[in-house]
């Protein structure tokens, strides 16, 4: 707990873009229907389980050219 | 000169509307945090879990393990981040006739191309710096004495190099039809390179080393001198991939 | 001064020889359909005056000036419609035109006028702050013909323009083109011979690599021989007996009711049968000489 306290500001950065990434990815996998490859539960496991490299892949390969 | 400029805007439209310049953004900054944040803190995290009774001598950690950090990251998850957003941007015009009604309305085919390299070599340069300037600030919070010799050149070398894989996608992605096309012409200089570096008596020309000794630098086993034939022969490649590129897109049928 | 000459335009992919010698006049301010049935080589000649293909042998000159292969300056008096516009699905139809306007030199106060003029003319502008990339083929078709139009152009040449979409998106694409031959010269290919009835004043008719028929649309129904009859009557049972009287003229049996008569001086035959029929007392339903369609036209053309 020591140790959490400790780091948590160091970090804080860190954990709030690799969030902020997911979280985008999530919202576009939500809105949008299609995919170029694979589906909406693929994508949404994948974004939300595979840190940074999960949202890049679904932005370059799987979001739906509008 | 206007159609090459309005082009380009159209490609950041492209890169902001795309989520593309997100990514890179956040990759980069996130890139950023975490080379002096892993440096100062592993070996502490490293301590904390080894087993008790069992002891290990770490050294206090320095800030040159912070610009070994981003050496390790930035050139590589980085760029191949980089690599893989920008392997269909000529391919997919190509590809989806886009482009057919913008040149006959006038855009030159050689600005097409330009304004694609601007765009991605603009946009590793945004990241790269992105990185960097993190980095950079973040370790002058964690430590007193802040300066390593001859960090501007190696920060240099390793964005060349960048440029250099960049413009080789792009040339692949004109060439091919697909995705593959990029990434295979990418793949292929690294690994010319890295034969070359292997080699004694040409490794001092390898490209590779702009992006894989930059350490040298830093803890001053190499001077920056020493990696001027292979940052030449890096940029004589660039412009020739470039030229290459621009006459071929000429060539293409539509 | 026509707008646009072609001559002797050829040209060969690898064996295939698909122009052997095009000739076209297109006369300012007309409606020109081009029309061929698919691989006729329509494509390749658009291609060819817009300067995107280089021709083997020919020439062709836009207001007078020559096309050459590449980047062409007689462009600047073209707008062009690809049959398949593709455009930036993240782009919406004003930041498109702009771009566009941008690349073709106009500056930002003449690009804001015209383009929504424009978006008015092709309907589009409600949907004008809308992404592309929902759009249908109807309307990214319109605004293809938004695009092309926006640098005020002599000659706006469509690709099949109404080939890929359904009947409510033909009207408009159409309604659009009629509108706009008051300002421009029109050309347009299409293997739809009604689109061409509806809007074009002067054809071509292009077969195998060369134009076979053209001119004023009008002009060339009327040079085309009329030899055609129609007669429907109202009773079945009085088919056979006008048959058996018709012996030597040459007809051909529709169905129970009806037949065609092909002769060449239709009419002599026509007051023949008038006297059959009231001779017989046989009950007329239909007599109809038929005016020569584009298709017959077209049919008896590429034959």
């Amino acid at each position: 707990m020591d140790a959490l306290r400790e780091y948590l500001p160091v970090l804080l950065p860190v954990i709030i873009i690799e969030l902020a990434l997911a979280v985008t990815a999530l919202v576009h996998v939500l809105r949008h229907p299609r995919y170029k490859i694979g589906n909406r539960v693929l994508w949404v496991i994948v974004v939300l389980f595979v840190q940074i490299i999960g949202p890049v892949a679904y932005f370059v390969f799987g979001r739906e050219d509008s | 000169m206007k159609g090459y400029i309005a082009f380009t805007k159209k490609e950041f439209m492209e890169y902001f509307r795309s989520y593309k310049l997100l990514i890179i953004l956040l990759v980069f900054l996130l890139l950023g945090f975490m080379n002096p944040i892993s440096a100062k803190y592993l070996p502490q995290l490293v301590e904390s879990f080894l087993p008790a009774g069992m002891r290990m001598d770490i050294p206090e950690p320095v800030i040159a393990d912070a610009w070994t950090q981003f050496f390790k990251n930035v050139p590589q998850i980085g760029l191949v981040v980089m690599v893989i957003m920008s392997s269909g941007v000529v391919s997919q015009e190509l590809g989806r006739g886009t482009l057919l009604p913008v040149l006959t309305k006038g855009l030159k085919r050689k600005a097409v191309w330009l304004s694609k390299f601007t765009g991605v070599a603009l946009l590793w340069s945004i990241g790269y710096y992105l990185a960097f300037a993190v980095t950079f600030f973040y370790s002058f919070l964690f430590w007193d004495k802040t300066t390593v010799p001859e960090l501007g050149p190696a920060i240099f070398f390793a964005w060349l190099f960048g440029l250099l894989l960049l413009s080789m996608v792009l040339l692949g992605s004109t060439m091919s039809k697909s995705y593959a096309g990029g990434l295979l012409l990418a793949g292929v200089v690294v690994l010319a390179g890295m034969l070359m570096s292997m080699l004694h008596g040409i490794s001092r020309y390898s490209p590779v080393r702009l992006a894989s000794e930059n350490m040298s630098l830093i803890d001053g086993t190499l001077k920056a001198k020493e990696f001027l034939p292979a940052a030449a022969v890096a940029a004589a490649l660039m412009v020739a991939a470039v030229l290459a590129g621009i006459v071929l897109f000429d060539k293409k049928q539509l | 001064m026509d707008t646009l000459v072609v001559q002797g335009v050829k040209k060969r992919f690898g064996q295939n020889e698909v122009l052997r010698g095009v000739e076209l006049a297109v006369p300012r301010h007309s409606v020109y359909g081009l029309i061929g049935q698919n691989g006729a080589g329509k494509t390749t000649t658009m291609r060819i005056i817009l300067g995107l293909l280089a021709q083997d042998a020919g020439e062709v000159y836009v207001c007078g000036e020559r096309v050459k292969y590449g980047e062409t300056k007689t462009n600047r008096y073209v707008g062009y419609l690809p049959d398949v516009p593709e455009f930036y699905g993240f782009m919406t139809p004003e930041e498109y035109l702009r771009l566009c306007g941008r690349i073709s030199g106009m500056d930002l106060s003449q690009i804001k006028e015209k383009s929504g003029e424009l978006l008015e003319l092709s309907g589009l502008k409600e949907s004008r702050k809308k992404r592309i990339g929902g759009f249908s083929r109807g309307m990214k078709q319109r605004l293809g013909i938004a695009q092309a139009l926006l640098n005020s152009p002599r000659l706006l040449i469509c690709d099949e323009p109404t080939s890929a979409l359904d009947p409510v998106g033909r009207k408009e694409i159409l309604d659009i083109l009629e509108q706009v031959k008051e300002k421009t010269t029109v050309i347009f290919s299409t293997h739809i011979l009604s689109d061409v009835e509806r809007i074009c004043d002067s054809v071509a008719i292009l077969n195998d690599g060369i134009i076979i028929q053209d001119g004023n649309l009008e002009e060339l129904k009327t040079r085309h021989l009329i030899d055609t009859m129609i007669v429907e009557l109202r009773r079945p049972d009085d088919m056979q007996g006008l048959l058996k009287k018709l012996e030597g003229v040459k007809v051909s049996r529709q169905n129970k009711v009806s037949l065609v008569i092909h002769a060449k001086d239709i009419y002599t035959v026509q007051h023949r049968l008038l006297h059959m029929l009231a001779d017989g007392q046989i009950a007329v339903e239909k007599l109809e000489i038929r005016e020569p369609s584009l298709e017959n036209l077209f049919m008896e053309a590429v034959k």
